[in-house]
């Protein structure tokens, strides 16, 4: 009996384990493979690519070492990365996501209809078609100036005079719908009877707030965070496409900087050296993920 | 009425990027500017569906967005069968690493995947490509899929197996007719994400086997563009995500887009 009992065991594990293999090849073979390479390639000088690139060699910590010292150009990008964090994710998408969200709740049926129709379509279009609307209003001759001009304004293109700037509006507009849908869903699920003890108490509206809503919603604003962190950090191609990360290196956040020394300048190895830093931090973000999801109870093994 | 005209501002607003596309697509001559522009025409479309080089951007992009979607909603749903069935310590240690990829910066992979991809030979190959990119989706479509076997209820596959069913076949012909509202969102996922990925397609691909993101990136350095054109390609472009999102939610509710998205 206990054999038998065994064998069904090794043979359920067998089956687990064909089934999961498919996926776990793919995955080893295109990313695992690449991220350790990452991390070995950043202790060589590895410059071009293809048979040349063979005679690279290992040069130890000297990726690091220039990284790390002053004007490489690494405290920039992280500072770059952090505005864009904050301006267009944390302010842009997340705080006017859930104003809007508070909103909308407020408004008419129709109306609040046809503007979630718009935001979401903002959202759901590729990214490359945002960047080249954006960059059409922005630039020097576009409608931001044509506008301008017609009120008696001076315009320099902001994707000159406020590279970061215009990134970060582009990247507010195209995202605010995930943070708006996320806390649509959470705003529904609080109880109005609530909301109406409250009122009857005397509670205020801030009171109400901050005492009722907000405590209630707190796990989706803390997950919203979370995703919209690992997203904004590493996000390339919205900046890339707009402003190619210039003028200069004013618009270089962490990936841009990486694509240019990697792509642009062919410093393959020196790119891979902030590679590494952009999966620590992106490790980093993770596990604060992971964290909060386990709290939450939604990593609980079923059955 | 005062969030009502607030909401109106702030849609009004939003819709101001969009006005030049949409314009300039149905002129004859659009510049940057809107306004002139010589007239009302569909003659962009026409010219832009009859063009070879459109008309391989798209299909590149068609055969990158359904050669991933298969590939990773079939891996996905086989991975995520023992994820909700098996109980074991692998097992919950197999559920962080998926997470835990989900939140890997694919971009900062690119150099050693370029490194790769030049050495091995499979440098500008739309089917290698295909697999990068399934490898990119498959960490975020296992973990939703798992919660998706997860919601059927084991009962129903055990009269299968007393009938001499394998683990294969309760999955086959129980389990994915169940959840197919979640497979179309998966597919819709993964399908969205493929079509619109820019960086990976231009590292990995060129010339001809370019799809349209990478396409349409050309043109923003490039002179003596006709924008008419451009604009009507964009508006092309930009119509499957939108079309196939409304398709699924009209379907399984906007309520469970949702709880996937959140998941991940």
């Amino acid at each position: 009996m206990r054999a038998r009992h065994l064998t069904m065991k090794g043979r359920r594990r067998l089956t687990a384990f064909i089934m999961a293999l498919p996926m776990v090849v793919v995955v080893l073979v295109f990313l695992g493979w690449p991220t350790i390479w990452t991390f070995v390639l950043s202790f060589t000088n590895m410059t071009v690519t293809g048979p040349a690139a063979r005679h690279y060699h290992f040069i130890g910590l000297d990726n690091y070492r220039r990284l790390f010292s002053s004007g490489s150009g690494l405290t920039d990008s992280i500072r770059r990365s952090l505005y864009y964090l904050v301006v267009s994710a944390y302010i842009g998408q997340a705080a006017f996501g859930f104003l809007l969200a508070m909103l909308m709740q407020r408004c008419a049926r129709g109306l609040r209809a046809a503007v979630g129709a718009i935001i979401v379509v903002a959202w759901l279009i590729p990214e490359i078609v945002i960047a080249w609307m954006w960059f059409v209003l922005l630039s020097d001759g576009g409608t931001a100036q044509q506008a301008a001009s017609a009120a008696g304004l001076h315009y320099t293109s902001w994707l000159f005079t406020h590279p970061m700037l215009s990134v970060s509006l582009a990247n507010s507009w195209r995202g605010v719908a995930f943070s708006y849908l996320l806390f649509t869903a959470a705003l529904n699920d609080v109880p109005n009877d609530l909301i109406e003890a409250a009122k009857i108490d005397g509670a205020g509206a801030s009171r109400r707030l901050f005492r009722i809503i907000l405590p209630l919603v707190s796990t989706t604003i803390l997950v919203d965070l979370v995703l919209i962190t690992l997203g904004t950090l590493n996000d390339f191609s919205l900046i890339y496409a707009m402003t190619g990360g210039g003028p200069g290196n004013a618009s270089s956040v962490l990936s841009v900087f990486m694509y240019r020394q990697a792509f642009v300048t062919y410093q393959l190895a020196f790119g891979t050296a902030i590679a590494v830093v952009m999966l620590a931090l992106g490790a980093l973000f993770a596990v604060v993920y992971i964290r909060i999801l386990r709290r939450q109870g939604a990593l609980n093994l079923a059955r | 009425m005062l969030p009502n005209l607030t909401l109106i501002v702030i849609g009004v607003v939003f819709l101001v990027p969009f006005v030049w596309l949409v314009v300039a697509a149905f002129q004859r001559h659009p510049t940057l500017q809107l306004g002139g522009g010589g007239g009302f025409t569909f003659g962009n479309f026409t010219s832009v569906v009859g063009a070879g080089s459109f008309r391989t951007a798209l299909g590149n992009s068609l055969y990158l967005a359904i050669g991933t979607t298969v590939f990773t909603t079939t891996l996905a749903i086989i991975a995520a069968y023992p994820l909700s069935r098996f109980r074991s310590r692998a097992q919950q240690w197999f559920v962080y690493v998926l997470i835990f990829l989900t939140g890997l910066p694919i971009i900062a992979l690119m150099i050693p995947a370029y490194d790769f991809y030049v050495s091995a030979n499979l440098i500008n190959s739309k089917f290698w490509t295909v697999w990068f990119l399934t490898a990119t989706s498959l960490p975020f479509a296992t973990w939703i899929g798992r919660s998706f076997i997860d919601a059927v209820p084991r009962e129903l596959e055990e009269s299968a197996w007393v009938d001499g069913s394998s683990r294969w076949g309760s999955l086959g012909r129980i389990v994915v007719p169940l959840i197919l509202p979640g497979i179309s969102v998966m597919a819709v996922y993964t399908f969205v994400n493929a079509w619109s990925n820019f960086f990976i397609p231009l590292i990995l691909l060129q010339g001809p086997n370019e799809p349209a993101a990478v396409t349409i990136y050309g043109y923003f350095s490039q002179y003596g563009v006709d924008y008419g054109h451009v604009a009507a390609f964009a508006l092309i472009y930009s119509l499957p995500p939108v079309l196939l999102f409304l398709l699924v939610s009209r379907w399984v509710g906007r309520g469970f887009m949702l709880g996937g998205a959140m998941k991940g």
